[in-house]
């Protein structure tokens, strides 16, 4: 299997040299959706037909899933090393290193272990049901349904970044590539406060905007939802030349907001159910632990 | 009042009196065996009194700074340390965490970072302290497993796995659960739950080793003696795990890529 997943990972590097990090876009709906239904669906008449064959045995092994990731691990200690410039024209930014979670190599890791989850719990549930797999289905399907989430959702997500001046509204906005768009709706600043510190330093600020002529108030850490999956953040803020305050705010679409979180508590909720019912195995003997010391 | 003008005083008294339930702890007689609880309990008492006192006087949680995180991991390394030693009787255990925590003690003493500043915006929300606290007290527990494994290695036994597995049940369920926390915090404040930041590239890599071990300590049984090439990468899991825990609350802060960290205000 260390094989197999090192010609994997090469295969990768070899695809980030030549063709460069992924446009995430591609993936967008309802590609992501089809890729996603139609290997669950392979993989589950994999787990029909060929659940005694030695492949796929290791394909769904726990072994493998330590494999893939000690592999992610490492990708990510260099990632997390490298400054991250999508720009860089170095030997890392050729490799990807530089823009690590769009790379190639990394996003095959992530889909690697994403395959090797889902033939974990539809192994699991095939073969002792989902009444005796509670815990383990919570958690598994958890970081699985996270790992989609996030997947599909880097496709699906926009950001669009304006600046609202006192008094002026505007309908438009510019993605991180500088593309201009325009909004569905009308943003219009009435009011901006900054909260000093004792020191004199901000320690608070917020706008009063309007959105669409409904009165909001919207501060960080306070968005204002205009959607089921959109919300708009008070990011920053600068001076004007006239000398008030013009805030910077952002709209942000995330279609996969409410299955990401989902993923993440159900995962959560199983960590601690296995923390809390764990049995005791090999319960220690403190009198005999002692002769150890 | 309290501050860190008199952080030394209550640093040495609880180093003290850690260093006594510590000894003790060697010694058989259950009256030293109280006196040991005791004396591990008084410290952690006193530190969490400064700590307690801390809050009150910068009017905000002292979680900002790298010197305000090193106080509360001293304290609940402290505590996982009392917890282990009632629960599994290790008497070094005392000895080791005493040791830990007194570590991060002397930095906080000989790098003072009393920066007293307000929090800023984006810390002002109600997931800070959970969030933090959270992964603080996680960490303290991988600081135990992290000696339960340099223990095992050095007295080349298995026997330590048992309550280093249990540890990194607990750890993990914690760290899930800081980790988690940070993402509906930075859902609410950046706009999406994860974003490669290095610092949560880091936590994701320290999170997917106990996740390994954890795989890897599933069916195992530890009725041998000695200690099995399994039995060593396990340990050796733990060690790699506690050091990226390391990198991962401040060792991220002296990469080049720390620049472009959205966590860079807790510098």
């Amino acid at each position: 299997m260390i094989v197999a997943l090192a010609i994997y990972i090469i295969t990768a590097i070899i695809l980030q040299l030549w063709l460069g990090c992924i446009e995430v876009s591609i993936f967008a709906f309802p590609v992501n959706i089809a890729i996603a239904i139609a290997t669950i669906m392979a993989l589950w008449v994999a787990e029909k037909e060929y659940s005694s064959t030695k492949w796929h045995k290791q394909l769904r092994s726990a072994t493998t899933s330590c494999l893939i990731l000690t592999a992610i691990i490492i990708w990510c200690i260099i990632g997390g090393c490298i400054s991250q410039d999508a720009s860089s024209n170095g030997m890392a930014g050729a490799l990807g290193l530089t823009s690590f979670p769009t790379s190639i190599p990394f996003v095959a890791l992530l889909a690697a272990l994403l395959v090797n989850l889902s033939m974990t719990i539809i192994r699991r549930i095939c073969k002792h049901g989902l009444s005796k797999s509670k815990t383990f289905v919570l958690t598994h399907f958890g970081i699985w349904l996270a790992l989609l989430s996030g997947f599909a959702g880097a496709a699906d997500t926009y950001k669009l970044r304006t600046i609202l001046e006192p008094d002026s509204e505007t309908t438009k906005a510019i993605d991180n590539k500088g593309h201009e768009y325009s909004l569905p709706f009308t943003l219009k600043m009435r009011d901006f406060n900054i909260v000093a510190d004792r020191n004199g330093a901000p320690a608070q600020y917020s706008a009063t905007i309007d959105i669409n002529n409904n009165q909001h108030s919207i501060s960080v850490n306070s968005p204002v939802r205009i959607g089921l999956d959109e919300k708009i953040y008070l990011v920053s803020y600068g001076n004007t030349d006239n000398g008030s305050y013009y805030a910077v705010l952002e709209d942000v679409h995330q279609p996969w907001d409410i299955p990401l979180l989902i993923g993440i508590v159900a995962m959560l909720c199983g960590t601690f159910i296995y923390a809390a019912t764990r049995s005791k195995r090999g319960s220690v003997d403190k009198q005999k632990m002692h002769q150890i010391i | 009042m309290i501050g860190w003008n008199n952080f030394i005083v209550f640093a040495m008294l609880s180093i003290v009196l850690w260093a006594t339930g510590a000894i003790t702890a060697f010694v058989n007689g259950k009256n030293l065996r109280n006196i040991s609880i005791a004396a591990t309990t008084t410290g952690i008492a006193v530190f969490a009194c400064f700590i307690a006192g801390l809050w009150v006087i910068l009017q905000r949680p002292p979680l900002r700074t790298m010197g305000e995180t090193r106080l509360w991991y001293s304290l609940f390394m402290a505590v996982s340390g009392l917890i282990v030693y009632l629960r599994y009787g290790y008497r070094w255990i005392l000895s080791f965490s005493a040791l830990l925590a007194t570590v991060f003690i002397i930095i906080n003493l000989c790098k003072p970072e009393i920066h007293d500043q307000t929090l800023m915006p984006a810390l002002q929300s109600v997931w800070f302290v959970p969030h933090v606290t959270v992964y603080m007290f996680s960490y303290s527990i991988f600081g135990c497993a992290f000696m339960f494994a340099l223990k095992g290695l050095i007295s080349k036994s298995c026997k330590y796995l048992t309550a280093a597995d249990n540890l990194v049940y607990i750890g993990f369920a914690f760290l899930s659960l800081g980790m988690i926390s940070g993402c509906i915090w930075a859902k609410q404040a950046w706009g999406s739950y994860w974003s490669w930041d290095p610092k949560e590239t880091w936590a994701a890599a320290t999170w997917a080793v106990y996740a390994i071990y954890i795989h890897k300590r599933r069916k195992a049984n530890d009725l041998h003696d000695g200690l099995l090439p399994a039995d060593r990468q396990c340990y050796i899991w733990l060690i790699i795990g506690f050091i990226l825990l390391q990198m991962c609350w401040y060792g991220v802060n002296l990469l080049p890529s720390a620049s472009q960290s959205l966590h860079s205000y807790i510098n």
